[in-house]
């Protein structure tokens, strides 16, 4: 579905580039969670694929055609966004939000009115929210307004940078286990950033572990990450020799029980 | 003993107060429209190019520092003791505010709202006109407040040129040493500048209604 090819971007001024010759294929209707410490290029690899930013050398490939063939603008409108601080127009009303990429895309009234009752009805809002500017809701409704939005053309495609980052941890694991429930119908192919390795273990259906200056340093699922790591980096960084994840792993052996376990909080 | 105001002579006077006041609306009105006219595009152009941004600042700040009375008499060689003359010097004192405010305005709005419109598919030119200039409202309305009340204040200058609106009374006062007029020519002046901040604050209230709720508990 996306195809990232030996993709270099080096920013100017810096003397590492933010993402090197960096290699992935994301499966179609999988999550895919880049993960990785600050620095790691994991946001800037997904800015690449909607070419918010334009790699330095190397292709991107979506839906089997080279990005920099395609006009970026009917690109995005094809790629549904969320970011952490959601970027919910202020000066508009959560349905006015919802309805921006419809609108963009010429859509009649009475279809995107449609398209809006079914959005807050799939992502739980109360309809009396729609005529309420963003700054009037809570963290959580206004992250489920962000998804509404992104979702709202129906693109086969998603980009997730840290959606859940700016709400408590209560609200972010009911946003994480409803974003999981809703893949399962929609099937959606979804490119998920976080700093977070336990949301990344939870999210995932393969994660790609990311160093400082881009580099990948495993690309597998979650179980292989936690029983087969790569490399000392991605032990570390998963926390292998510390706490639950451990103790887990240890008495049962069986990381994919653990994921269960992880998981087992989605249903 | 002379009286320091005598309501008699204005009560002799209205039908000169409202002709004044009419004119003094008109030229501040004029400068003001002529005056974003003149902005508003170039504080767009300065956002997006910002080294045609000190440029401008230097340019419209050295013509904000020429004393009002100097400009009118520079001018009046060109286009005599007329509204161009006065229109000309008005517009030109509005140019510095207005650019700025324009530009500050832009610069205000949040980066993670512009990149999210262009996320979504929104072109240069959407993301202009539907996101950036519509937050960018409250502060380009400061601007135009700061430059119209200001304007009201240097439209009495004009009245040197022979236009001048309520300026017109002040002259009068000053050439006659009759102080009624004076005075009411600058409180006139005064009253008008309140009277049209604040509907211009009501125009920037119902231009920014997602304001009005940041609070949710206010009400």
């Amino acid at each position: 579905m996306i195809s990232l090819q030996r993709v270099t971007k080096s920013f100017p001024g810096t003397a590492q580039p933010a993402v090197s010759e960096l290699t992935i294929d994301i499966p179609e209707g999988e999550i895919v969670v880049l993960v990785g410490p600050s620095g790691c290029g994991k946001t800037t690899t997904m800015k690449m694929i909607n070419r918010l930013v334009e790699p330095t050398s190397g292709t991107v490939v979506v839906k089997g055609v080279d990005v920099a063939d395609q006009d970026p603008v009917s690109l995005r409108r094809g790629i549904g966004y969320v970011i952490q601080h959601v970027g919910l127009m202020p000066h508009r009303t959560v349905a006015q939000n919802v309805e921006t990429v419809p609108r963009l895309c010429g859509w009649t009234d009475s279809a995107v009115r449609d398209r809006t009752k079914e959005l807050i009805a799939m992502l739980d809002l109360d309809a009396a929210l729609l005529d309420r500017y963003p700054q009037e809701l809570s963290g959580g409704q206004r992250q489920r307004v962000g998804v509404a939005r992104a979702l709202a053309v129906d693109p086969p495609i998603m980009l997730m940078d840290e959606p859940f980052g700016a709400v408590d941890p209560i609200v972010r694991e009911r946003l994480q286990d409803e974003l999981l429930q809703l893949q399962q119908k929609l099937r959606k192919t979804i490119v998920f950033v976080t700093h977070d390795v336990d949301e990344a273990i939870k999210m995932a259906d393969r994660i790609a572990i990311l160093n400082v200056g881009g580099v990948l340093e495993q690309y597998a699922a979650p179980d292989q990450i936690l029983t087969a790591p790569a490399n000392d980096f991605v032990v570390r960084f998963v926390g292998l020799e510390r706490g639950l994840k451990k103790l887990a792993l240890q008495q049962g052996g069986d990381a994919k029980g653990l994921i269960a376990a992880l998981r087992g909080r989605a249903s | 003993m002379t009286e320091l105001f005598r309501w008699q002579w204005v009560f002799d006077h209205l039908e000169e107060i409202r002709a004044q006041g009419l004119e003094h609306l008109q030229l501040t009105l004029l400068a003001v429209v002529i005056g974003l006219a003149i902005s508003f595009p170039l504080g767009v152009y300065a956002h997006r190019h910002r080294a045609f941004y000190a440029p401008v600042t230097v340019v419209t700040g050295v013509l904000y520092t020429i004393p009002s009375l100097a400009l009118f008499a520079l001018l009046t060689p060109f286009f005599g003791l007329s509204f161009v003359t006065a229109e000309i010097g008005l517009v030109s004192y509005t140019l510095l505010i207005l650019i700025r405010n324009v530009v500050a305005g832009l610069d205000g709005v949040p980066a993670e709202v512009k990149e999210a419109a262009r996320a979504m598919g929104h072109s240069d030119r959407q993301v202009l006109w539907r996101v950036e200039l519509p937050l960018a409202v409250p502060v380009i309305v400061a601007g135009i407040r700061i430059a119209t009340v200001t304007t009201i204040g240097l439209v009495t200058v004009t009245a040197l040129i022979g236009q001048g609106g309520f300026g017109y009374f002040i002259l009068l006062g000053l050439r006659r040493f009759f102080s009624t007029p004076t005075i009411l020519g600058a409180v006139l002046s005064v009253l008008l500048a309140v009277i049209v901040d604040r509907l211009l604050l009501l125009v920037q209230s119902s231009l920014v209604p997602w304001e009005r709720r940041r609070e949710p508990s206010a009400a």
